[in-house]
């Protein structure tokens, strides 16, 4: 599954040598980021299954209930939900709808996207300020079960704004270096 | 100010803004203008969105679903099915809708048995006279059994957002599911009367008892799964993970189908696909905040209720509503920002709670295999390697049938309600 600079943003990106440093610097971020993600996706997953068997385990056989099993579990389920987003970003798995993509104009199409795009990077740069805000006002308080802090598990908030973050910014990127590309074959 | 709210979401989602972020920004810029609440509100409804137990059983039924496919135990149910149907008129039609039928009682995604079934019997549907595009609309027909049949994600999901019990909603999907698939394999006969091409397996009990031993274990897990969950033994939650451990020690050691690297995979994939999901629940949570703060749900709520008093009346308005609302729109958003504008109304109005949630489920579900957004439709038709368009064509008389399951069920609340009363649930 493991992926490629170009196959990661998709087959239609400009070959390297064509694009701008800071492209390339940013296309290579986010493949960096995005394969550390996918181990850190398989890894909480695991985690995630070891700790709902143990509790099924503890209940069900040994009639021992676990107290940490349940808090540690949604704990995991929240940074499982956010760690993925860069690579759903970037593999494109975000449900949407593809009217746009019907138009006949590319121009319009290209408009349509980097408008996009640039929409989208602007709600998360909002969003990562203000979620890192709520991580630091929990910073203090510690969780019942597990006694860990609460910021622990809404760091996964800013974090996953992140991984979403440097994905759209390399595809914006790929795109508009997609630009010269075209306008010289035609 | 509503308005413009409202405005900012649907000009979104026509510039093909990604449903999550078209769902996000409205609300962002929403609180940002309106100064009514701090910011952190908006991570606030995030956070507690995804912090839920019952959401739990989302990435283990995803990853029991990737497991067993990975093990090739959907061919073995195939195989099966082709042997336990395959002798009547509509030969591999008739088995593709058993098989989706008992991999819906192991998987809860209907996208997900959509490819499996899709993979496995398409191209043996062409095989035996069958027309690409006829299998593949068959396909997609039955992969609607998926999330109605128990185990079911958007059960889950509603069950977690209006409080209700989800293994009751479990018990109450498995009857209307299997309507739909007795209607479909009615639908697969009549269509095959008329094409002589189409070929049946002569019946044979010694091959039958062959496929039936072969697919004993992968039959098996249906019945632990839904068996646990419906008896009571474990959460959805649990039962998904025994479930998942199960199909992995069977494809390890029992088959040896499956390879550590498969493991591996399979946790990499059913964590991208909750991902999926969640990201849709947790920027669904400030945008039905954003809602009902501007009592827009109590509004279109009192509108209906003041149109009809009659809980008929009332039901059928909404499938109108649900349907047009299933075309356009992705199952988790519509769970989650109309559950809650139509779920208070019913139970207002003296419709049983869990006969509603049915309704409402199958109906959003349908909206799987209906243009133009039809994620269903979409997946077989890349699986099947055909134009979306030559599928939608075929899908209708598939449709015609589950829309005549919805009106039955929406109709004769006996027929959700019958299992649950059955096991004492309700």
């Amino acid at each position: 599954m493991d992926t490629g600079t170009a196959r990661v943003l998709g087959a239609r990106v400009s070959p390297p040598h064509a694009m701008k440093p800071l492209t390339r610097r940013v296309l290579a971020a986010a493949h960096g980021v995005n394969w550390l993600s996918r181990i850190a996706c398989g890894s909480v997953m695991a985690a995630l299954t070891v700790v709902v068997l143990l509790q099924v385990l503890y209940r069900y056989v040994l009639e021992l209930p676990l107290v940490w099993s349940d808090e540690a579990a949604r704990h995991l389920l929240v940074w499982l939900s956010l760690m993925g987003g860069g690579i759903a970003v970037a593999e494109g798995l975000n449900p949407r709808i593809e009217m746009i993509d019907g138009v006949r104009s590319p121009r319009v199409r290209q408009y349509v996207e980097i408008f996009v795009g640039v929409l989208v990077l602007a709600f998360l740069a909002v969003f990562i300020v203000v979620t890192f805000d709520v991580v630091k006002t929990y910073n203090g308080y510690r969780s019942l079960a597990l006694g860990i802090p609460q910021s622990v598990p809404r760091l996964a908030l800013p974090v996953g704004g992140c991984l979403m973050a440097v994905n759209v910014l390399a595809k914006l990127l790929a795109r508009l270096s997609r630009r010269d590309d075209e306008e010289s074959l035609s | 100010m509503i308005a413009g709210f409202i405005g900012t979401f649907f000009g979104c989602i026509v510039l093909g803004v990604p449903l999550v972020f078209a769902l996000a920004i409205p609300s962002l810029a929403y609180l940002l203008l309106a100064q009514k609440a701090p910011l952190a509100v908006i991570a606030q409804q995030m956070y507690s969105a995804a912090d839920s137990f019952p959401l739990l059983a989302i990435p283990f039924f995803l990853f029991a679903g990737e497991l067993m496919s990975r093990s090739q135990i959907t061919d073995r149910i195939a195989a099966f099915s082709n042997r336990a149907v395959g002798w009547i008129r509509g030969g591999l039609g008739q088995a593709n809708v058993l098989a989706s039928m008992l991999l819906a009682g192991i998987s809860g995604s209907a996208v997900a048995d959509s490819v499996a079934i899709g993979k496995v019997m398409i191209g043996s549907m062409e095989r035996e006279g069958f027309e690409r595009e006829d299998a593949a609309a068959l396909t997609a027909a039955a992969s609607v059994m998926g999330p109605i049949i128990p185990p079911s994600i958007p059960m889950v999901i509603f069950g977690a957002a209006m409080n209700q019990p989800i293994g009751t909603l479990f018990a109450a999907g498995f009857l209307p599911g299997v309507l739909v698939g007795l209607g479909l394999m009615a639908a697969v006969y009549v269509i095959s009367r008329r094409n002589p091409r189409i070929r049946h397996y002569p019946f044979s009990i010694a091959a039958l008892g062959r496929a039936t031993l072969h697919a004993l274990i992968p039959l098996s897990m249906p019945v632990l799964l839904v068996g646990g969950i419906l008896g009571g033994v474990f959460t959805p939650t649990e039962a998904g993970a025994v479930a998942a451990l199960y199909a992995a020690l069977v494809g390890l050691l029992l088959f040896r189908t499956l390879t550590w690297k498969d493991i591996w995979e399979s946790l990499v994939s059913a964590a991208l696909g909750t991902c999926v999901v969640m990201l849709i629940v947790i920027a669904s949570s400030p945008f039905g905040w954003v809602l009902s703060v501007n009592q827009v749900p109590q509004a279109i709520a009192a509108f209906f209720t003041s149109t009809t008093t009659s809980p008929l009346l009332f039901l059928l308005l909404v499938n109108v509503a649900l349907l047009i609302a299933g075309m356009f729109m992705e199952t988790t958003a519509n769970i989650l920002i109309l559950g809650p504008i139509f779920f208070p109304a019913a139970v207002a109005l003296g419709i049983d709670p869990v006969h509603f949630s049915i309704v409402f489920i199958v109906n959003l579900v349908i909206g799987l295999i209906t243009p133009p957004v039809g994620l269903c439709l979409f997946s077989t038709a890349a699986v099947a390697e055909l134009p979306l368009g030559r599928l939608v064509a075929r899908v209708g008389p598939y449709l015609a049938v589950e829309l005549a399951v919805l009106a039955l069920i929406t109709l004769f609340p006996s027929i959700v309600l019958v299992i649950p009363k059955w096991l004492g649930m309700i």
